[in-house]
């Protein structure tokens, strides 16, 4: 099932509210991909992404019952996001010995390059990574991915061309 | 349209895969620049999608350790829960003049060894002080050490002489002490700044020393627990009959006068410099960074 038919089923949003096991499931299902393909890309390590997905799906359980009845798949991305942010703090340690604005975060250069991505990504800051898998692996429009990010279009859309750039860049220089 | 390399680029910022319309393929077969362009966006975005992808396997094994997990903390739920029930009973019949009275000798104490110092209070938040409501914004007020306080609504901060600081939001009476905090009822988030080590938490079965940078308490009223997710602390019986430390990975639970010590996996924790704990009901658990 994709994420796309939870927005509109408002029985399923009720029995999530709800914390009902099935419904949370399905939720699940239809959205462990998402929320993967944000954690593998932020984080860059399999091991590290799937203990992550675990952790956000725990966190969006016992979020679920204050879901104020927003768009979900936003609402879950910001959740992942916010975690990824949390755990590269933490990594980050000596760097953010006090707690960094989400917003400082997109100037960060890759963390540490990873040998599970491809060396474009591993070469764009955690924005770029991020709004490329949002956009091209995930399918979100700009207007998602915004209110995921928190982001407006325009910026998200320079973000976009920088990284097409950076990889135009990387054709010449081979 | 006149198709160009600007045009073209502009189209794979829009497009979130590779389809392209007809009307570029003519200025593709003319321009090696943006052949190579998409060949190379092609190309990343595939090995990027097999990346990222998740298998149905690890999708089920995570599913099935969320189930656990989620089980495990719904079954400890219940059982405070419960145990809050018949704690309450029997809370209910010591009725107060026990309590009242240690209080009384402790405050006494408190007294005596905080007089001359103070905290400073900023808001957001409403607060009861001197039996009066006081609103504090950004400019604070002073709170004397041992003078006892209720948060009412809002983020208060509260913050020492040497910067240290401590941020409650929610509801709670409480006093404030040189190194100590007392906390009386309510229900709030605890947020102390990484350089607040030494500090000492205080409930109705022990003290509680702060070593290391994050805690999480888990107080009912038939037991407290601390678990200790990165740093270590001292912990004591209120009657010094034990006393020890407990590291990363450690709980310490007290219990019908009994202490229980278990160790735990600190991969869940996802705590960010200081001590983080939220009451909600009779359940004290981690503060959720949402």
């Amino acid at each position: 099932m994709s994420y796309r038919n939870l927005e509109i089923d408002s029985e399923l949003i009720a029995s999530l509210k709800r914390q009902d096991g099935k419904a949370f499931e399905k939720l699940f299902h239809a959205f462990s991909g998402l929320v993967y393909s944000i954690a593998m890309g932020l984080l860059g390590e399999k091991t590290a992404a799937e203990d992550a997905l675990q952790e956000i799906f725990f966190k969006i359980y016992k979020a679920l019952p204050d879901f104020q009845g927003e768009k979900i798949t936003p609402w879950m991305g910001r959740i992942a996001q916010n975690h990824c942010f949390d755990l590269l703090r933490q990594t980050k340690r000596a760097v953010a010995s006090t707690s960094m604005p989400a917003e400082e975060l997109d100037h960060w250069q890759t963390v540490v390059p990873s040998e599970e991505l491809p060396d474009f990504i591993n070469s764009l800051s955690i924005l770029e990574r991020e709004v490329v898998i949002l956009k091209k692996v995930e399918g979100l429009s700009y207007r998602e991915i915004a209110q995921i990010t928190g982001k407006t279009e325009g910026t998200l859309r320079n973000i976009m061309l920088k990284s097409l750039q950076t990889l135009k860049g990387e054709i010449g220089e081979n | 349209m006149k198709i160009n390399c600007d045009s073209f680029i502009l189209l794979l910022q829009e497009n979130p895969g590779s389809r392209l319309p007809d009307n570029y393929q003519e200025h593709l077969e003319a321009c090696r620049s943006c052949r190579d362009l998409l060949k190379a966006h092609d190309h990343n975005i595939e090995e990027l999608k097999k990346r990222v992808a998740i298998s149905e396997t690890t999708k089920n094994n995570v599913l099935s350790k969320l189930q656990k997990e989620i089980a495990r903390e719904k079954a400890l739920s219940q059982d405070i829960g419960n145990q809050s029930f018949w704690a309450r009973l029997n809370i209910f019949r010591l009725q107060v003049a026990f309590p009242l009275l240690v209080l009384v000798i402790v405050a006494g104490l408190f007294l005596v060894e905080d007089s001359g110092g103070s905290v400073q209070l900023t808001g957001p938040a409403t607060v009861l002080k001197n039996s009066q409501k006081v609103v504090l914004e950004e400019t604070g007020v002073k709170l004397d050490f041992g003078e006892r306080i209720s948060l009412l609504t809002g983020q208060l901060h509260l913050t020492w002489k040497n910067n240290e600081a401590v941020l409650i939001d929610g509801r709670l009476d409480f006093a404030v002490h040189k190194r100590n905090l007392t906390v009386g009822e309510g229900q709030a988030t605890l947020d102390f700044m990484p350089s607040t080590a030494g500090y000492v938490v205080a409930t109705r079965r022990a003290t509680f020393t702060i070593l290391g940078t994050t805690i999480v308490l888990d107080l009912s009223d038939s037991s407290d627990s601390i678990a200790v997710l990165k740093g270590k602390v001292a912990w004591a019986l209120n009657d010094k009959s034990r006393a020890g430390e407990a590291t990363a990975g450690t709980r310490i639970i007290l219990k019908n006068g009994q202490v229980l010590e278990e160790t735990f996996s600190t991969d869940a924790a996802n705590m960010d410099g200081g001590v983080q704990i939220k009451k909600t009901g009779g359940v004290w658990t981690p503060k959720n960074s949402e």
